[in-house]
């Protein structure tokens, strides 16, 4: 009673309820399954999912609630003050074991050959709340099994339980309506139109989704039970958005890779390029040892040789023709200490400048004066428009796509821009055609339109920016009129756009760093500048940034491994020696990258036609076999682990780097794993040095933007449009 | 088996009747099951295409409804009522009758292809236990002694005119789409039944 | 005197039971030319077993392994196909692997199996030369197709 008398009054937007007798405080409308949940008391669901809309289709979550004459789904009643709910009580429990008994009364009883068998939903809580026997003896409905429905993703039509979350997922959340549901009641089917597959970039999630064993992996089909594999929490290095996964594997080979969600980055989604690209690091035909060119063929060395050839031709080379005559290119999926390193091995140990990574990550300054990513993606969720410029993540950044749709569904008016049909159109407020020739055209059209009605935030750019009538003056020659007839849209469509782009509220802007064609990159990215400061695309809750595509290119980026002047290896003359680690011009189509080169190293995991053109083969290591850091699109540096041995005589990358860095130099290469390489990179670099190595390992950690703008005097964003010389006409 | 263009005409006015693609989905469904009393999947695809759909929640759509056949049907779709108020008038007795007389195989449709026998669950017809649905139209209440001549008029009744269906002859083409059936004419002469208007 | 002849006694005494039972049936036997029987619920060698026409009973579920105390069998899991059909359903063991030194021979797979596949069998003699030999695979496991005339490699 005393407590009582005492107890601080509930904060406003929150009710108190008790369920089993426990007095709780949640926020208004929250589900009761998640009051429950946030008090650790465990309410079985299956159909429930918490990233997708409740559907109470299962009825396992029946709860008694006072007051309430029948039993309630705990998954679709919102909380209400003074709420009394038992879940642990005789009814609630009679329910749900009632409940469970119907869903099984046509499951089969095959756990012992299901691959969910082991992780199963069903299981756990048939275990915890179900009948102890059926009190069905009735022959159950049985169908043809398994039907694959597309060739990662088999159909088991025995064990549904009709959940809806599969169907729900692929509706919801990529919202490509990909799997559907046929026939009614207790015929009803998961099921894709005839004749087409279940062909959803996204369709490894159902997987993980389905609570019993309906949709199953094919390419994991029987391959181990799940107690059999060991878990390994790692970052997938398919793309630059970084998503979180775990490598499951046994007896050295990788046999799946699973969600391991870190929600600021993935929200627990994979995608299935990610999910099911793994089985190169099982292959057989990987190179395992080092090779070397004796009289034309490439035979089998020992590291020694090989290093010690390597290095000797390198020095030879660099005495020879001069430092720059040594170049090397190294994968932009290689992790931070490798780069870190292989620029180091480079301008450090050789003398060397021409050091670049592949695929080359076209510069985008911003006006944060860095070439990096503001905001972060989680951000995008709470923004109140989100500008696209040529850019596509559907294909690059699979699963910032859906963020992206996320964000749509939370509010945000998508503005989607780019040259052809864009899997964002169908949820955008405003969906334009427009070459990529014409997007600078565009920006600087939307940017002078802004400024001329003055639509944009009066005080921010009085305040936080500089440069605006010299900017004025260079955009006031983009007109709407103008750039109607450039891009061949309606300037009424052009303006309404650019009007809509001002609204108040956060504002994000992300686009695409190489415009293909002949563009003048400085007005672009001018243009990009001056817009985003009048959307207020860089206030603190903006977002903007250039999207890169590989897993790593912000932190080639970061660690500057690009060559200054024209002295890169690719594209600019070639280096007689020349070493690339993990990089296949060849096999690229850019044989001209080759050109010239008397002296060739490889760092490769297969022999592709540049390996087999070496004089030196490396074996390289997968990204499942390696330690080390990726740096992804939002400046979030997280930790890869090692879960699976290199074959053979394979040694980790950095090791290779190290082992010629000491060949080449007398001292500085002598670290004892990643670790020890990222102390000296993150002393090296000042935005790397603020991290903690721990919280890396733990979801990883964005680096600092330096602070402008904070209207304390200190520096100021500035308008770039008034640098361009000849202004408009461009 | 592309649709004809009176069903593509009336997919758009359906169409632009609705502000939603997804709600002219059902009306243009039915529509397209006009042509050939059934909905093959290359029709339901294209149903969708029209709308601007994906196909798979047409195809949802399609299976989901008993009015809409993604099976071959005969002339007449006969659907018994197996719901309680049917089910307590002796509506498996009147299932049981039809079985007998149509010898129904396993997809439900009788050798000479006239009929496809269904089983479905409450109409709304109730007052009329035990019902069925001949195509677009309740009949009932039924008695199992009567089925015989029931069908026996049925039967008539398809002998005057060109038939839909299984029964359609594939060298004819597609039967004009000729609106829902009615029985006003009918209604008289079945014995114990009713057809509501 | 008296304690020369309590002496004399006890060598009578012992020499006694010694002749009696000089004439007794011995209870051991001459192994190995003769074995003694053992009992019905003995456990001794695994044995994967077959149904009667012919498919394997294992389905590689692994439970087994999970169960055993000692960590001693090995599986691996394959897909049967129309072609290459070894057990009833979608699942056979494709590789099937007991340590016999490690095993305890506790009989905790024997209860775990689903489908009564592997059965510890009345055998015990099996010593080798080395620890590898003593790592039994599937074909030395699995009992001999009872449809065939002849005899499969490994059975016993």
């Amino acid at each position: 009673m005393v407590q009582e008398a005492t107890k601080p009054a509930a904060p406003p937007n929150t009710v108190t309820l008790t369920i089993d007798e426990r007095e709780i405080t949640v926020p208004k409308g929250t589900l009761l399954v998640e009051a429950a949940k946030s008090a650790g008391i465990d309410i079985p669901v299956f159909c429930y999912e918490p990233r997708l809309a409740p559907v109470g289709a299962c009825r396992m979550c029946l709860v008694e609630i006072e007051k309430m004459p029948r039993l309630q789904t705990a998954c679709t009643t919102p909380v209400a003050d003074g709420m009394i709910v038992r879940t642990n009580a005789e009814k609630s429990r009679a329910a749900q074991s009632d409940v469970l008994g119907m869903l099984l009364a046509n499951h089969p009883l095959d756990c012992p050959v299901c691959d969910k068998g082991g992780e199963c939903p069903l299981q756990d809580t048939t275990f915890n709340y179900g009948p102890g026997i059926s009190k069905f003896i009735e022959p159950k409905r049985t169908f043809p099994k398994p039907i694959p429905l597309s060739p990662l993703i088999a159909l088991d039509r025995e064990r549904c339980i009709m959940c809806y979350r599969c169907v729900r997922f692929q509706r919801e959340i990529p919202g490509d309506e990909a799997l559907t549901v046929i026939d009614r009641g207790s015929h009803s089917e998961i099921a894709v139109t005839e004749g087409r597959d279940f062909d959803s970039p996204f369709s490894g999630n159902t997987i993980e989704l389905c609570p019993v064993g309906a949709l199953t992996s094919i390419p994991f089909r029987f391959r181990a039970r799940p107690w059999d594999l060991t878990k390994v929490p790692s970052v997938c290095d398919k793309c630059s958005v970084g998503c979180n996964l775990n490598v499951e594997y046994r007896n050295n080979a990788v046999l799946r890779l699973t969600a391991h969600p870190n929600p600021p980055v993935d929200d627990g989604w994979l995608c299935d390029h990610g999910r099911f690209t793994y089985d190169y690091v099982n292959d057989k035909n990987r190179i395992d040892r080092p090779l070397i060119r004796r009289n034309g063929q490439l035979v089998p060395a020992t590291w020694d040789e090989a290093l010690d050839l390597a290095a000797q031709r390198f020095r030879d080379t660099a005495d020879r023709a001069g430092n720059d005559a040594v170049g090397g290119v190294i994968s932009a999926r290689a992790t931070n200490e490798e780069l870190y390193l292989f620029g180091k091995l480079f301008r450090g140990a050789l003398g060397s400048q021409a050091v670049d990574h592949y695929p080359r990550t076209g510069s985008a300054i911003g006006p944060f004066g860095v070439d990096a990513l503001h905001g972060s993606i989680e951000a995008l969720e709470r923004m109140g428009t989100i500008v696209l410029l040529g850019v596509d993540p559907l294909k690059e950044q699979p699963v910032l796509n859906l963020r992206l749709r996320k964000a749509a569904k939370n509010g945000a008016r998508l503005v989607v821009v780019s040259p052809e049909a864009n899997d964002l159109d169908p949820v955008a407020a405003h969906a334009l055609r427009v070459p990529h020739a014409a997007l600078p055209t565009l920006a600087a059209t939307w940017a002078n339109l802004i400024v001329t009605e003055g639509l944009h935030d009066a005080e921010f750019i009085g305040g936080r920016t500089a440069g605006l009538d010299r900017a004025r003056a260079t955009l006031v020659d983009f007109t709407v009129e103008r750039a109607a007839s450039v891009i061949g849209l309606s300037a009424e469509l052009i303006a309404a756009v650019g009007r809509a782009l001002a609204a108040q509220g956060p504002s994000a802007l992300l686009f695409r760093r190489e415009l293909s064609g002949t563009i003048d990159h400085a007005q672009w990215f001018a243009a990009l500048n001056d817009l985003s400061l009048l959307i207020g695309a860089t206030k603190e809750d903006g977002v903007f940034g250039g999207l890169v595509t590989q897993n790593n290119s912000q932190g080639a980026i970061d660690l500057g491994i690009a060559p200054e002047g024209d002295a890169s290896p690719f594209g600019g003359k070639a280096p007689s020696a020349l070493y690339l680690l993990g990089v296949d011009p060849l096999g690229d189509g850019r044989a001209e990258a080759l050109d010239g080169v008397d002296f060739l190293v490889v760092q490769e995991l297969f022999l592709t036609d540049t390996a087999r053109r070496a004089d030196v083969v490396f074996p390289a290591v997968s990204w499942a076999e390696k330690e080390g850091t990726y740096t992804n699109l939002e400046r979030r540096v997280q930790r890869i682990r090692p879960a699976v041995r290199p074959p053979g005589e394979a040694r980790p990358d950095w090791r290779v780097i190290r082992d010629l860095g000491k060949r080449l130099a007398p001292n500085g290469f002598a670290f004892t794993s990643p670790t020890a390489v990222w102390q000296e990179l993150a002393a090296a670099v000042p935005a790397y040095g603020q991290l903690s190595y721990g919280a890396l390992g733990r979801g990883g950690q964005q680096w600092a933007l330096p602070h402008i703008g904070d209207g304390n005097g200190g520096g100021r964003f500035t308008f770039r449009s008034g640098d361009l010389e000849g202004g408009a006409g461009r | 088996m592309a649709l004809a263009p009176e069903t593509i005409a009336e997919i758009e006015r359906i169409r632009a009747a609705l502000p939603e693609a997804r709600s002219a989905l059902l009306p243009s469904l039915k529509a397209a099951q006009g042509e050939r009393g059934w909905l093959p999947q290359e029709t339901i695809k294209e149903v969708a295409e029209m709308l601007g759909l994906d196909p798979n929640p047409a195809y949802m759509l399609a299976t989901f409804y008993t009015m809409l056949h993604t099976e071959p049907v005969g002339h007449y779709v006969l659907e018994v009522c197996r719901s309680l108020p049917c089910y307590l008038r002796g509506s498996d007795g009147v299932t049981e009758a039809l079985r007998a007389e149509l010898q129904p195989d396993e997809h439900g449709n009788s050798a000479d292809g006239l009929f496809s026998l269904k089983i479905g669950e409450c109409l709304g017809d109730c007052p009329h236990a035990p019902m069925m649905r001949v195509n677009d139209d309740f009949v009932g209440p039924l008695d199992a002694a009567t089925i015989p001549e029931t069908l026996a008029i049925l039967r008539r009744r398809a002998e005057g005119g060109r038939v839909r269906g299984l029964m359609a002859d594939p060298a004819a083409g597609p039967a004009p789409n000729e609106g829902p059936l009615t029985f006003s004419n009918a209604i008289q002469s079945l014995p114990l039944t009713r057809v509501r208007d | 005197m008296a304690s020369f002849l309590h002496g004399l006694r006890a060598y009578a005494k012992g020499f006694a039971t010694t002749l009696g039972s000089a004439f007794k049936k011995p209870i051991t036997v001459q192994y190995p030319e003769y074995k003694t029987p053992v009992q019905t619920r003995f456990r001794g060698k695994h044995m994967l077993m077959r149904y009667d026409n012919g498919l394997e009973r294992c389905i590689g579920c692994s439970l087994c392994a999970i169960f055993c105390p000692a960590q001693a069998i090995y599986v691996e899991a394959a897909e049967n196909t129309d072609d290459n059909r070894r057990s009833p359903g979608e699942r056979y063991a494709e590789r099937y692997e007991i340590n016999m030194i490690r095993c305890i021979y506790c009989g905790y797979c024997q209860e775990a199996c689903p489908t009564e596949a592997i059965v510890l069998g009345h055998e015990y003699a099996f010593s080798d030369y080395t620890r590898e030999a003593l790592i039994y695979t599937k074909d030395m496991l699995l009992v001999p197709d009872p449809r065939k005339a002849t005899v499969g490699a490994g059975a016993d």
